[in-house]
């Protein structure tokens, strides 16, 4: 009974006429950089962000979440149509998106997309009402030992599940709390590596070293080669209602996928690419036709597209009740509700219960609305992509420093921006993840303040936060995640020592 | 010992990432690690660093551990000819940005810069460099100083 209350006021809140633009602005604006390739959700939403200082924090973060789950929609078109994914989360709709356009099914690929995207983003929505509320209450009962517990696991999970070296992204997640120990110690009020610098006295902002990391740096990747004409596949976007056979077909799919991504979206690291490739891998092992798989089967588009949008509503599950971001771009959401004086966390419902049920209206409205502008819409994003990249990629930058000049109208943060965007460059080439160290910047601060009262707590013994229960499980879970790449190798050079033993 | 391994990426990459990690241990040994019997403002500073010291240090030597080889980057830091001239410009031509923008004001900055980007970096006609970055120098003046009334600098031409 309270549930559906709760559906009534989030309803009522999303339909609001200003939050109802924003959300349309946002799916709008998500879907049309989830089609271009080289502008990422996260980039995209940290360039957006100065735009919603004039809004409302429920109309600032109704938009930047429709960013975020419009671009989970748009990247599907290029990689069915071209076989570029616009977003990496959509790299594994291209297996077999791709060939499915090529056999003249395009529009069935981008139906059952649409469709299936809906439906998870909908039972995203619904176990955020569902489960949202009792775990916030829990997350209340959290005291330091828990929150830095949970710190801990959080960033060990970013390391662990990321692409890549876990090496590398440890010590992105060390630079990460590094970064943000520059500026006022928040308990001593010790000044701390300011170099004297005023500037430096209030911290490196969040929102120029994304810009930077995620917008400067992949542009600059990208021009190092010289662009070629996008050809697009010439194919019948029409009929793009699924026939009764690939529902029967993605029906299985399409609710495996569901679930599974909305539980892997909730994983700091999880997200959409995780959920997208473990329901391609699941449906492959479980069809009763695995060779189809890769040669056009709408079961390897049905499932992955699904699973990757309610990896994107999952996501959402901790940001709003534990306050722990668990990608970067609800780690730039954390910048937005901070810009507008608000922590993310138990005690947003609490505190705003506006806010987080306008945020839960506006996912059910946001996914109808994107299901109705991906559809009858696609031959207009066919036609951006038409745009070369060499005029999009001075309009990227723009937005870059306009965006960063805007947040305190100075010229220190273009700076900032740029240097980090030579950071991130230098990073990607060394194959140094950026993500580990945004979670880092965001999360330090939580750490820093429940570790420090955590060890003030036990006289400096760091023994308590394996003697409260909850903290226990959460740092041995995270102790396993450090230890287990070792373990697993150890377990190898066995294998491979009683191989040969057995082959002797 | 291969002297190319120095020249190796990794090997450069964790140099820097170690001392970077050994500089920010020293300033947090400075702020003091213990404070008045308990945790100060240096804690986090050191275990972070140290963390990122040590796995630097890691990435230099494993390429020398036996039974270890080093990992080649797969391609040239610069991948085709003309790469490094093409990010030079860009990243030149946003500090030519930051330079001009109080001096010269958003629009003009705006414009300069666009031509600059539009005709170095990949070279197109001269008619299509202008036109766009007119047009873009234009939309963005409309959207971001008339619409969403942005405060930014007019410069010495006050435009």
């Amino acid at each position: 009974m309270e549930t559906l209350s709760h559906l009534f006021l989030s309803i009522q809140i999303a339909m609001e006429p200003m939050n109802l633009f924003a959300c349309f602005i946002g799916v709008f604006v998500g879907t049309l950089v989830g089609v271009l390739p080289g502008l990422g959700s996260t980039a995209a939403i940290s360039l957006l962000l100065p735009i919603t200082f004039g809004l409302s924090v429920n109309q600032s973060i109704i938009m930047l979440a429709g960013i975020y789950y419009g671009t989970m929609y748009g990247g599907t078109t290029t990689s069915i149509l071209l076989n570029i994914p616009g977003e990496d989360v959509a790299m594994i709709t291209c297996l077999d998106g791709y060939p499915m356009a090529k056999q003249g099914r395009a529009g069935a690929a981008l139906g059952i997309s649409a469709f299936g995207s809906c439906i998870a983003g909908t039972f995203a929505v619904i176990m955020l009402m569902v489960f949202g509320p009792p775990l916030a209450a829990v997350a209340l009962r959290f005291g330091p030992p828990e929150n830095a517990a949970l710190t801990i696991l959080g960033l060990t999970l970013v390391s662990y599940l990321g692409s890549g070296s876990m090496t590398k992204a440890l010590m992105m997640a060390a630079a990460g709390l590094l970064l943000g120990c520059i500026g006022l110690d928040l308990m001593e009020g010790t000044e701390r590596y300011t170099l004297n610098s005023l500037r430096l006295r209030e911290g490196i902002g969040l929102v120029p070293i994304v810009m930077g990391l995620f917008g400067v740096a992949e542009v600059l990747i990208t021009i190092e080669r010289v662009q070629g004409k996008i050809e697009i596949f010439k194919t019948n976007t029409k009929n793009l209602l699924p026939t009764k056979q690939d529902w029967k077909d993605s029906a299985g799919p399409i609710a495996r996928g569901t679930v599974a991504g909305f539980f892997l979206g909730i994983i700091p690291g999880g997200g959409g690419f995780l959920a997208s490739l473990v329901s391609y891998v699941v449906e492959k092992k479980i069809s009763k036709h695995p060779e189809k798989f890769g040669t056009g089967a709408i079961e390897g588009v049905a499932g992955p597209e699904t699973a990757n949008n309610a990896g994107a509503g999952g996501a959402f599950l901790p940001l709003l009740t534990l306050g722990i971001p668990c990608n970067v771009v609800m780690a730039v959401l954390v910048g937005a509700f901070m810009i507008h004086g608000i922590n993310p966390g138990p005690l947003l419902l609490v505190e705003h219960p506006d806010l987080f049920w306008g945020i839960v209206g506006s996912m059910y409205i946001g996914n109808v609305m994107l299901l109705i502008l991906n559809l009858p819409l696609i031959s207009i994003w066919v036609k951006i992509l038409k745009i070369p990249y060499k005029i999009l990629f001075p309009l990227i930058f723009l937005f870059c420093l306009v965006g960063s000049f805007s947040l305190n109208n100075s010229i220190w943060d273009m700076g900032v921006m740029i240097l980090f965007g030579i950071i991130g460059y230098w990073m990607k080439k060394t194959e140094y993840p950026s993500a580990p160290l945004v979670m880092a910047l965001v999360l330090g601060p939580m750490f820093e303040t429940s570790i420090r009262q955590t060890l003030v707590m036990s006289s400096g013994s760091p023994l308590i936060l394996f003697t409260r229960p909850l903290s226990c499980a959460f740092m041995v879970v995270a102790i396993l995640t450090l230890i287990s790449p070792l373990f697993l190798k150890w377990i190898g050079k066995q294998r491979i020592g009683m191989k040969m033993k057995y082959e002797d | 010992m291969d002297r190319h391994a120095f020249l190796n990426r990794d090997f450069i990459s964790g140099l820097i990432w170690a001392v970077i990690g050994l500089v920010f241990c020293a300033g947090a040994i400075h702020y003091g690690v213990i404070l008045n019997g308990g945790p100060g403002p240096g804690l986090v500073p050191i275990i972070a660093g140290v963390i990122l010291t040590a796995l630097g240090l890691v990435i230099i030597i494993t390429p020398f551990l036996p039974g270890k080889s080093r990992v080649e980057a797969t391609e040239n830091f610069f991948p085709e000819e003309g790469s490094f001239k093409r990010v030079f410009y860009a990243t030149l031509g946003l500090f030519v940005y930051i330079l001009l923008f109080e001096f010269l004001g958003f629009f003009i900055t705006t414009l300069v810069v666009t031509i600059f980007m539009l005709r170095l970096i990949e070279p197109m006609k001269w008619s299509i460099v202008l036109g766009s970055a007119l047009l873009i120098a234009v939309s963005f003046h409309l959207v971001f100083r008339t619409v969403l009334k942005l405060p930014f600098p007019r410069g010495y031409f006050g435009i």
